[in-house]
């Protein structure tokens, strides 16, 4: 490397410094060293011991929260689903030209700016099971609504149910993938003789799956990280029914005084994290359509 | 044509490096040890630092408590800080190097673990100095601050509890008002004819609302720790009992859905909507606090005040108080922890005692100042203030053990309150789970700070 190289580099690195020093100190920094404190017995009050794979063993065979709390975690993957059904469906009919559309849009949009800490503790009274909004409404169609955040059945639908209250966030990006759908494929669908559900089938569905695929990886990391809800409503109660992993992870390091165990638990997450994304990654090519892709064949 | 600078001019160049400096320099003056260093006044008198959890009006009682300690003490300048009740704080400030000289603890679980750690300063050398003595020290509060045979806290008023009744409701119930249940057997029947059905199927009252199970164990007899063999006892006959107990109180009242529902409209805690203050509750275990809540939240309600149950078979258990309270720690990296100790010392004379057991409705922690005139009697308040007092100065006050996993094992007895009540688990199964689940951590910190 030439001299008028070198200071060609060290100058792009000068540039770049404020990422790199960010990214060096505040990232990988404490990734690394949460990998190595995985590995220790460290309760944050004295110097970390290493102690191997213990806190890896204690997590997966000798402690039975943390499977309570995977398969917590798990069951809210359900969401997934329903959300993008859900997300669609609002989207479509956000879409239609219609009077006050905009008002529309904007009012379905407002749960998702909301903050998911006062979402929850909005939530705390909607799903008040004396006083609450949901089981007023169930009331009036004679159901009995159930005590939803104090009965362990009841407890992670009612999770469900805020979540998709605030779906406006995805819809905002259905509303736009849909707009993006070229009309004239529309047009040749409906010259073919192609019925509302043919087109949405064959001309909607795939011109939006990349946007799908986008919202279902986003999603399911949301699902894996699902924390501030919890904590702020339930704690993980009742009967550890809503002790999802990332509290579980949180209670560890900052409750109980076993960060060693916390970061070996945070390295799972992270590793399913990681292998939840592949998978979808991988099956990705079956069901979602890229046109410059298609054209290129 | 362009007037291009070279990035290479010397006057970037020291732009640069002066900009560098800046930054260096703020890292610099806000570093936590140098900040920690700077702790005098500009008149040279050391400031020392107390970190405490007090918010609102209770903040600028405690405000006026450090006024009166720099008056009387014009050698040291005392500055609160509030930690808004977070104590984790005080550990990060612990572990960073640059802990307060003080502080008090907002959650008293975190005692033990904080004192196995070594990250509080044993306080019995500097107590052995200049009082106060422990046998002066109510039982209660004492017993929060021990942990393996040495104080590292000391009480700062503590809170002990009792039985409130509604007396309107008993009468309503065709009960005694002036006959309040003695024995917990006695209770579950009074709770149960206290307890009112809706015509909808759902309660509309209930008699006492379930309180907290580790003052159960108490009034039981149980131990829920053995600090000599660092056994942990959740699982002792008389444990099981009392959560057998709390969950016949839960049956007597229509079952755990009725009371969950019910529940669930239970209005603000500090509030007129408070579900004893509201009437749909009509007797409630709290502590010397209310009082002074009964007046500012149910002026008109007929209430009575005296000693939780105990078991029918267990006489001897009469007067058991279960304790809790406010504590105050030295870290092991107080920069003044003499200074700090004269502080501790003085919050024990009878004026920072009366002064802060007015403001803030808390028992004195010394025995001889539970009856100070002042606090117990002018007034229905204060009369019944003075009951909760001469409770806590009897010989069975409880208080929860410490262990350095006390927040585990909080959680865990809240969690087989949950699984029992909800008959998902026996109590004797839910019990055992506690114990061995918190056994497994206690050992694990015993064993790693070996």
């Amino acid at each position: 490397m030439s001299l008028a190289d070198r200071r060609r580099l060290v100058r792009g690195l000068l540039f770049v410094s404020p990422w790199l020093v960010g990214f060096v100190g505040l990232q990988l920094y404490p990734m690394l060293l949460s990998l190595y404190l995985s590995f220790c017995r460290y309760n944050t009050l004295t110097p970390p011991r290493f102690v191997g794979i213990e806190n890896y063993r204690t997590m997966l065979f000798a402690d039975e929260y943390v499977w309570t709390s995977i398969g917590n975690t798990l069951f809210m993957m359900l969401e997934l689903p329903a959300s993008v059904v859900l997300g669609i469906g609002t989207a479509l009919l956000l879409n239609r030209a219609a009077r006050a559309i905009g008002l529309f849009r904007t009012l379905y949009c407002l749960p998702y700016v909301l903050p998911s800490v006062s979402a929850g503790l909005l939530w705390l009274w909607v799903l008040n099971s004396d006083q609450g909004l949901v089981n007023a409404l169930l009331g009036l169609l004679h159901i009995p609504g159930p005590s939803w955040l104090k009965d362990a059945q009841w407890a992670k639908p009612g999770f469900m149910l805020m979540d998709l209250w605030g779906i406006g966030g995805s819809t905002l990006i259905y509303l736009a993938a849909l707009q993006g759908v070229p009309q004239h494929l529309h047009e040749a669908a409906e010259l073919d003789g192609a019925g509302p559900w043919a087109r949405f089938r064959h001309v909607t569905l795939p011109a939006v799956s990349p946007t799908v695929f986008f919202l279902v990886v986003t999603g399911a990391l949301g699902v894996l990280q699902y924390f501030a809800q919890t904590f702020v409503m339930t704690k993980g109660q009742p009967e550890n029914s809503t002790l999802f992993f990332g509290l579980y992870l949180f209670q560890n390091a900052f409750e109980y005084f076993r960060m060693g165990f916390a970061c070996a638990m945070a390295w799972l997450l992270f590793l399913v994290a990681l292998l939840a994304t592949y998978l979808i990654f991988r099956t990705s090519a079956r069901w979602v359509y890229y046109e410059a892709q298609e054209g290129a064949r | 044509m362009s007037s291009r600078v070279s990035v290479d001019s010397p006057a970037r160049r020291w732009a640069a490096a002066g900009g560098v400096a800046v930054l260096l320099l703020g890292i610099w003056w806000a570093a936590p040890g140098r900040r920690a260093q700077a702790r005098r006044t500009a008149s040279g008198v050391p400031e020392l630092h107390v970190w405490s959890g007090w918010m609102g009006h209770e903040r600028d009682a405690f405000e006026e408590i450090v006024a009166a300690f720099n008056v009387e003490h014009p050698h040291v300048r005392l500055v609160n800080t509030s930690t808004a009740q977070d104590d984790s704080k005080v550990f990060r400030a612990i572990v960073s190097g640059a802990p307060p000289d003080v502080f008090f603890i907002w959650n008293s679980e975190y005692v033990g673990a904080l004192a196995q750690h070594g990250a509080l300063r044993p306080l019995d050398d500097l107590m052995a100095r200049t009082g106060p003595l422990a046998e002066d020290i109510l039982a209660g509060g004492l017993a929060q601050c021990r942990y393996e045979g040495r104080m590292y806290a000391l009480p700062y008023l503590v809170d002990a509890y009792a039985l409130f009744w509604n007396k309107g409701l008993f009468r309503e119930a065709g009960l005694d008002p002036e006959r309040p249940p003695k024995t917990l057997e006695e209770l579950l029947e009074v709770a149960a004819r206290l307890t009112v059905v809706g015509p909808d199927g759902g309660l509309t009252r209930m008699g006492m609302a379930p309180f907290a199970l580790h003052h159960v164990c108490a009034l039981m007899g149980g131990s829920l720790y053995d600090a000599d063999h660092h056994r942990v006892t959740a699982d002792s006959a008389e444990n099981v009992r009392a959560l057998e107990w709390l969950c016949a109180l839960v049956e007597r009242q229509g079952g755990s859905a009725q009371v969950d529902a019910f529940s669930a409209g239970f209005g603000e805690y500090a509030s007129s909507q408070q579900e004893y203050f509201a009437g749909k509750v009509a007797m409630v275990e709290s502590g010397q606090w209310w009082p002074s809540f009964t007046e500012r939240f149910a002026r008109e309600m007929d209430y009575g005040v005296c000693a939780l149950p105990y078991p029918a078979d267990r006489p001897d258990l009469r007067n058991t108080v279960p304790f809790g309270g406010n504590f105050a720690c030295i870290p092991a990296g107080s920069r003044h922890p003499d200074l700090a100790w004269e502080f501790l010392a003085w919050t024990q004379t009878r004026v920072a005692q009366a002064h802060f057991a007015r403001v803030m409705h808390g028992v004195p922690n010394l025995k001889q100042f539970l009856e100070l005139p002042e606090l117990t009697t002018g007034s229905r308040e204060n009369e019944a203030f003075g009951v909760v007092c001469s409770l806590a100065g009897g010989p069975n006050g409880r208080a929860f053990p410490v262990t350095p996993a006390n927040t585990l094992f909080s959680r865990e007895l809240e969690l087989a309150v949950d699984f029992a009540t909800h008959g998902t688990k026996t109590p004797a199964q839910a019990m055992h789970d506690v114990t061995v689940r918190v056994q497994r951590e206690i050992d694990q910190i015993l064993e790693a700070g070996r």
